[in-house]
């Protein structure tokens, strides 16, 4: 029940927080925004921030969602498994940008994070992509851990329950030893897949991905999000490459959306990206059969999606 | 003599131990040493080596084309033949490893004298099989190679066993190999010094020879020296008798122990006595006497000229001897790939010395000693094992390393679109086609867009191949997921030559674009969200 008390009270420390934040951050378009989470009862299923910068567009969503402590707990440790697939700079935006990654990092260290690890099984030469990326240096400079991914000893055989086809894999070790796993793909066109995003940035925790292709590359990239779902999974979707992905050509196209998108429905994320792509979601077939594993939901239309720009 | 002459002689020794460690650390950090402090390190190193030196001369004397770094090849000559053999000294790892284990050899080291004439054979040996083209069996007695090959092939292998990184197997035959070379030259060095310098290093024998007649070296002044002996006692290279008062320019190594150790000064660095005076007509001949067999200037003058003659005959006769010759035509066996900046199979097997440092600094640890598939000529020259991964395309790691010319340093941007093998796709045995789901690992490594997806008859995208563009890095080749036989794969040529540039316009639309959408413009991006 809300008294008339509360209501104004709440309403005066909304005012006194916009204005503060206004003061902060400079003038800006802060109330013309879909009503807050902090308001509602309950965290949107999805959050979409455009403008800004990489960081501000993630201080935003985080705020939304609650806060990164309503993922990551004090003490606990956290894994965090951006796109480094490509040894290629960050203007190509093959990779995850390297100053999300490096603002997560310092996120996650002050909700009290005892550590923050972060890797990616590359596909081009994992040390050269680490440092191409620009993500291993921002990433320690923020406080993280920079773990190679480029060795077959890190990767432990386990089963995968529910999957189809991919029924067991190697898996990199710190996903099995994080408390907090956070996936931060970047979206992108995909030559293989069709499009890259969540869940097929999830191929880069495991040892053999030639095993994807063999068995089947849609039904394996549904299956492989099976083994641990994400806790978060945030989407850089700042500069995307709508031709020439994963790797990325300098004849590749881009749309500079400036937009992140998190939730922690991996299904509903790689349906709302498809669209950013200016595809369906039905176009790809690997979220039609993590749908029917039970792993979210491709029709956004029954989600409550927070659509915010700063 | 002077107090400061006695000061000077241990000083000197200090200094010459000190660079000695450093050039010895900085070698090892050449093989161990990742990322760019590694590369540079290792081009800064492997550049000041003799051996690969004098065949970067060699080769564009035979007409190579591209053959950079002489100029510290030319440097490390003339100096040695101004002002001796230093080099051995300080500068050769493999010199200094040596002086390491003879510590260790300890009390039990008695030097041993040289044996007469087998440095001689050795260089014979070595400069003939060079000119055969033969450099990675010549390289056997080479210093450096020697050196390398213990690094990239016993000590880097088990570092990254420590350090948890994949290493892609190798022959044990030829780790026990490299292994065994390295002990048997470190077991001579406890046992008696610097016996490989003084009777097997071809690059020892040389600067032998140019120390004797450098105007500036090490001497002993028979009229300062007492026969006090220490000098013998401290000698690791058996060139110093003091007894008879005797120094062997061609066999010292400028380790300094004897300046160290002398008390009178007799043994001092610095210009020959004046021809005037009997000091000289007496120091001058038996000075330069030997302890084993001295080298007048006819003998010297007669060994340059037999050897040139051989060396020109060899090198006339080599491209005709089949037994040396890589075995790049074998049937059915697809050729082997050599790294970007060799030119050809055929070219690198001649200029290789399978130093293995390019090995080492390969990232992606694609490049392996070939045991025959680069002819015998090309023994341990590596070539690119597509199995283990695919040739970085913005990567130049073993062309900046490589120390024997063997490598043209090409440009990163020549290197991109320098064609080193080409692929052949196989339609049948691709996914698409035969199992009907989604692939494209090819395309999706291909970084050129020589291999790209296309949506065919399958109603799936399906690969394509241009091979006007393709550089044959194996990216495809490696990313192919089926097995054993791949669905791409990439043979070498018989010639590297330039690809093509990728045309404009290749990748206006995404492989996946259902057939309305070709053509079309990609969604541009706009303030509103497209959700």
């Amino acid at each position: 029940m809300l008294t008339r008390r509360d209501f104004l009270t709440r309403c005066a420390s909304f005012g006194a927080a916009a204005l503060l934040l206004s003061i902060k951050r400079g003038a800006g378009p802060l109330l013309a925004q879909v009503p807050s989470a902090a308001q509602g009862s309950k965290a949107p299923d999805i959050v979409a921030v455009k403008g800004g910068s990489q960081a501000a567009r993630l201080d935003r969503a985080l705020r939304e969602l609650g806060g990164i402590g309503a993922f990551v707990r004090k003490g606990q440790t956290v894994v965090i498994k951006p796109n480094i697939g490509w040894s290629q700079g960050p203007e190509v935006a093959a990779n995850t940008d390297p100053e999300l990654v490096a603002r997560l990092v310092e996120h996650c260290l002050e909700a009290g994070a005892s550590k923050v690890w972060v890797f990616d099984h590359s596909c081009d030469n994992g040390p050269s992509s680490y440092r191409a990326s620009k993500i291993e240096g921002y990433a320690k400079a923020a406080g993280a851990v920079v773990v190679p991914g480029e060795s077959s000893s890190y990767y432990q055989e386990v089963p995968v329950p529910g999957a189809r086809s991919l029924k067991k894999t190697r898996v990199h070790e710190l996903i099995l030893a994080a408390d907090a796993f956070i996936n931060v793909p970047v979206l992108k066109d995909h030559s293989g897949a069709g499009m890259t995003c969540a869940m097929k940035n999830l191929m880069g925790i495991v040892w053999d991905r030639s095993e994807f292709h063999r068995l089947g590359l849609d039904q394996c990239i549904a299956d492989a999000c099976l083994f641990r779902k994400p806790t978060l999974s945030i989407v850089d979707a700042g500069r995307v490459m709508l031709s020439g992905g994963p790797r990325g050509y300098p004849g590749s196209r881009y749309g500079e959306q400036r937009m992140l998108i998190a939730s922690t429905d991996i299904v509903a994320l790689d349906a709302v990206s498809a669209r950013t792509l200016g595809r369906a979601p039905s176009d790809f077939e690997y979220i039609a059969k993590a749908e029917e594993r039970g792993l979210g939901t491709s029709d956004t239309s029954r989600l409550a999606i927070s659509r915010l720009t700063i | 003599m002077s107090r400061s002459r006695n000061f000077a002689g241990p000083i000197a020794r200090a200094a010459r131990i000190a660079a000695a460690a450093l050039a010895l650390a900085g070698a090892t950090l050449s093989f161990l040493l990742g990322g760019e402090l590694g590369d540079t390190l290792s081009r800064a190193i492997s550049s000041w080596q003799l051996f690969p030196a004098a065949a970067r001369i060699a080769a564009l004397a035979l007409g190579g084309a591209g053959i950079s770094g002489l100029a510290t090849g030319a440097t490390l000559l003339a100096a040695s033949a101004l002002f001796g053999r230093w080099y051995c000294a300080a500068l050769c790892p493999l010199g200094s490893l040596q002086d390491a284990a003879s510590l260790l050899g300890g009390a039990r080291r008695r030097a041993r004298g040289p044996l007469r004439g087998l440095r001689a054979a050795s260089l014979a040996a070595v400069l003939g099989l060079a000119a055969l083209g033969a450099l990675g069996l010549a390289s056997w007695l080479d210093p450096w190679s020697l050196f390398g090959r213990f690094l990239a092939y016993d000590i880097q292998p088990l570092l990254r066993l420590a350090l948890r990184a994949d290493t892609p197997a190798l022959r044990p035959e030829l780790v026990a190999a490299a292994g065994l070379a390295m002990s048997l030259v470190l077991l001579a060095s406890a046992l008696s010094g610097r016996w490989f310098c003084g009777n097997l290093c071809p690059v020892g024998a040389v600067l032998g020879i140019l120390n004797r007649f450098a105007p500036l070296r090490l001497r002993l002044d028979e009229g300062a020296c007492v026969s006090c002996g220490r000098c013998s006692s401290v000698c690791r290279a058996t060139c110093v008798d003091g007894a008879r008062k005797r120094l062997d320019p061609t066999r010292c190594v400028y380790c300094l122990a004897c300046l160290a150790a002398c008390p009178t000064g007799a043994v001092r660095y610095g210009r020959g006595p004046r021809a005037s005076g009997h000091a000289a007509a007496r120091a001058g001949p038996r000075e330069a006497g030997p302890l084993a067999a001295p080298l007048s200037r006819r003998g010297f003058v007669s060994l340059l000229a037999g050897g040139s003659l051989a060396l020109g005959a060899a090198a006339l006769s080599r491209r005709s001897l089949s037994l040396l010759a890589p075995r790049i035509e074998g049937g059915g066996v697809p050729r082997p790939v050599t790294p970007p900046g060799s030119g050809s199979a055929a070219l690198f097997a001649e200029r290789c010395t399978a130093c293995g440092l390019c090995v080492s600094r390969c990232p992606a640890k694609i490049l392996r000693p070939s045991l025959g598939r680069l002819g015998l000529a090309g023994f341990l020259a590596p070539r690119l094992d597509y199995s283990v991964s695919y040739c970085q395309y913005d990567c130049v790691a073993c062309l900046e390393a490589c120390p024997s010319g063997a490598l043209e340093r090409l440009a990163l941007g020549r290197k991109r679109l320098t064609k080193i093998g080409d692929a052949t796709l196989i339609r049948e045995r691709c996914v698409v086609i035969k199992n009907r789901t989604k692939c494209g690992a090819c395309a999706e490594h291909c970084p050129t867009g020589a291999v790209r997806m296309i949506v065919g008859e399958s109603r799936l995208p399906e690969p394509v191949f241009d091979g006007a563009i393709c550089i044959g890095c194996g990216a495809c080749h490696h990313a192919c997921p089926v097995e054993p036989d791949k669905a791409i794969s990439v043979a070498g040529l018989a010639e590297h030559r330039l690809a093509e540039k990728p045309e404009a316009g290749l990748f206006d639309t995404p492989a996946h674009a259902p057939p309305g959408l070709k053509g079309e413009e990609p969604t541009e991006a706009s303030e509103a969200f497209p959700f």
